[in-house]
């Protein structure tokens, strides 16, 4: 398929553009959720007056709840596709290695035991997700490394930790449905001093992302080459887990282990604007937020009981297509 | 570059080169020949510091490779290997251009010179035509072009390559050979090429390296150097030496 360099133009802007509207329409559903007298409109009006009671009151609601759902999102995609580069391996993700339940658990352990230090939490959880995948790492490395070893030693490593954090929920007497609640993942109603630590730490962490964007594409060439093109690759690679650990946990104390999101969003970057990661990152970063963002609206939208966390509705679509992805892989090799 | 006494092994019990040493002269072709396994790739793999000998060491322009930064001895030496994997949609232009890489500071664009050296290196290997195809869909022959114009484009004084021609139709591998030669006579760079055609290796190396199991057999230059004594030392087949019309001579093996 051949396509010239101004209908390239073209197709980004459109592709941006829309996902910039998708993520404000997604914003203004999030701020009107569940309140039916307020039309979108209305929600909108406001807004922009400034001066409508019933829309502030949403806005101061809804809107740290939305925040951190959209920036929980992008760190997680972008933490997806630093993850991809790593392990050179389009199926692989932080959740399935067990980095998130990791960081989720040093999370966990630091709000039951050292409430005082939540607001510092994704640092703790990030040092600690990090020293468990530097253990991965090793275990997988001889002379470069192998990312299908990556994959299966990190999911003993998550099942581990999945089991270390029933064994604290249990411990702490939190009900059943407790537990899972806060395993898959619930938005609800962030405290002010968390909404600025995930804003403020998942920014870091998505511009450092974006200053690899090139050392992405070079890995993207083979270890080999990129060694020879003057990547230390190593280093590299230590470089792009680090902040990729970092933004799973930031995103994880704050949202559980959000399954897959990681896995989807650069896959439909991928598909929509091409291998270049000058793309992909930030196109991913668009669009884990809408993902995220949406899967909790849409959450907050069904009429349960309890409000159905992100975390369940992003695993269930997320592990749909991680396997149907890894069957046709599987069929590829075959 | 010399290699000076060098051991190495993938694990710590078992050594895949006991004890190499030679040099690879400057401005000249030599090829590698040697029965698979005997450590062929593993020698590359040193010289562009793949990996890390045990002991001993390879010596750049004098110096110590494992001294060299990342980006400097890049700007030195470029290597293609045995299997090169693309991903995503990247066009040939595009690819061929990261060999520029090294000579670029991080966000550094690519100038008018970085694109004259590319379109070199894009017009050497015969893939005008290709430039804006999807390296991904390209052939095994023509993908193994593009790697070659990729170590071309990085303007190395020394060239490794490993089994340049083994998965291309005769008209390629005499292709690549004529490239390699002419890359070599016009830029004076140094070639250092693992080949398993005898008859390619001694026509296109102006000197040869022979290796068997984790040593050297023999080295020197091409033509005096491989004899049918040595063939059938090293690869265990009978050589003939056979005489064309045109003057050229060739071996004929059989078992
Ligand atoms: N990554 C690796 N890990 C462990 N052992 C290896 C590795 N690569 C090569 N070896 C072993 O080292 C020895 C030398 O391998 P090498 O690839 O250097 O051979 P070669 O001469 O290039 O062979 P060929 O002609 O088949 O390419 C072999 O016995 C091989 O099994
Ligand atoms: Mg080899």
């Amino acid at each position: 398929m051949k396509m010239t360099a101004k209908n390239k133009i073209i197709k980004k802007a459109v592709v941006y553009g829309v996902s910039v509207l998708l993520t404000l329409f997604l914003i203004v559903v999030s701020i009107k959720a569940g309140y039916d007298k307020a039309t979108l409109g209305r929600v909108i009006k406001g807004l922009f007056s400034g001066e409508d009671f019933v829309v502030d009151t949403l806005v101061r609601v809804n809107l740290p709840r939305t925040l951190v759902a959209l920036f929980s999102g992008a760190a997680l995609a972008v933490a997806g596709v630093l993850f991809q580069s790593v392990t050179r391996n389009r199926l692989a993700d932080p959740s399935i290695v067990g980095v998130s339940s990791s960081t989720y658990t040093a999370g966990l352990t630091i709000s039951l035991l050292f409430p005082a230090l939540i607001p510092f939490s994704p640092l703790f959880a990030g040092v600690f997700g990090m020293a468990v995948f530097l253990l991965i790492f090793r275990l997988s490395y001889s002379h470069g490394v192998k990312s299908n070893r990556i994959l299966t030693i990190g999911a003993a490593v998550n099942a581990v930790f999945m089991m270390i954090i029933i064994t604290i929920a249990v411990m702490q007497n939190m009900s059943a449905s407790n537990v899972l609640l806060s395993l898959s993942g619930s938005l609800a109603v962030p405290k002010p001093e968390v909404v600025y630590s995930t804003i403020a730490l998942s920014s870091v962490g998505l511009i450092a992302a974006l200053f690899c964007a090139g050392k992405c594409n070079i890995l993207a060439l083979g270890d080999k080459t990129a060694q020879g093109l003057g990547v230390n690759v190593l280093r590299m690679k230590l470089i792009l887990a680090a902040i990729s650990v970092f933004l799973t946990a930031v995103a994880a104390v704050n949202v559980g282990i959000t399954a897959f999101l990681g896995l989807l969003a650069p896959l439909i970057a991928k598909k929509l604007l091409g291998g270049s990661h000058y793309d992909v990152l930030p196109l991913s970063a668009f669009l884990g937020g809408i993902c995220l963002l949406a899967a909790d609206c849409l959450g907050r939208a069904m009429n349960t009981p309890v409000t159905l966390p992100v975390g369940i509705i992003t695993t269930v679509i997320g592990g749909m297509v991680f396997i149907v992805l890894l069957a046709r892989s599987y069929k590829n090799a075959d | 570059m010399k290699i000076e006494n060098i051991t190495f092994g993938y694990d710590k019990k078992k050594l895949v080169l006991d004890g190499v040493s030679c040099a690879f002269k400057k401005g000249r072709v030599t090829s590698i020949i040697g029965p698979n396994g005997c450590g062929k790739s593993t020698l590359l793999g040193l010289c562009s510091r793949l990996y890390k000998p045990f002991t001993g060491a390879v010596l750049l322009d004098g110096r110590n490779v494992a001294e060299y930064g990342g980006k400097e001895f890049a700007k030195k030496a470029a290597s293609v290997y045995q299997l090169n994997e693309i991903s995503g949609d990247i066009t040939v232009r595009a690819l061929v251009s990261y060999g520029r890489t090294p000579h670029k500071k991080m966000f550094e664009l690519l100038n008018d010179d970085d694109e004259k050296i590319v379109g070199y290196a894009i017009e050497k290997t015969g893939l005008k035509d290709f430039e804006t195809r999807r390296a991904a869909e390209l052939s095994g022959g023509e993908r193994q072009r593009v790697f070659l114009a990729m170590a071309l484009a990085q303007e190395p004084q020394i060239l490794f390559l490993d089994e340049p021609t083994s998965f291309l139709d005769i008209y390629y591998q005499l292709e690549i050979m004529e490239i390699v030669r002419a890359v070599n006579r016009e830029k004076g760079v140094t070639v250092v090429m693992v080949l398993h055609d005898i008859n390619q290796a001694v026509k296109y190396g102006d000197d040869v390296l022979v290796m068997k199991d984790g040593r050297i057999k023999a080295a020197g230059e091409a033509e005096k150097t491989v004899t049918p004594a040595l063939i059938k030392d090293v690869f265990g087949v009978d050589a003939e030496l056979v005489s064309r019309k045109n003057g050229e001579t060739f071996f004929a093996a059989s078992l």
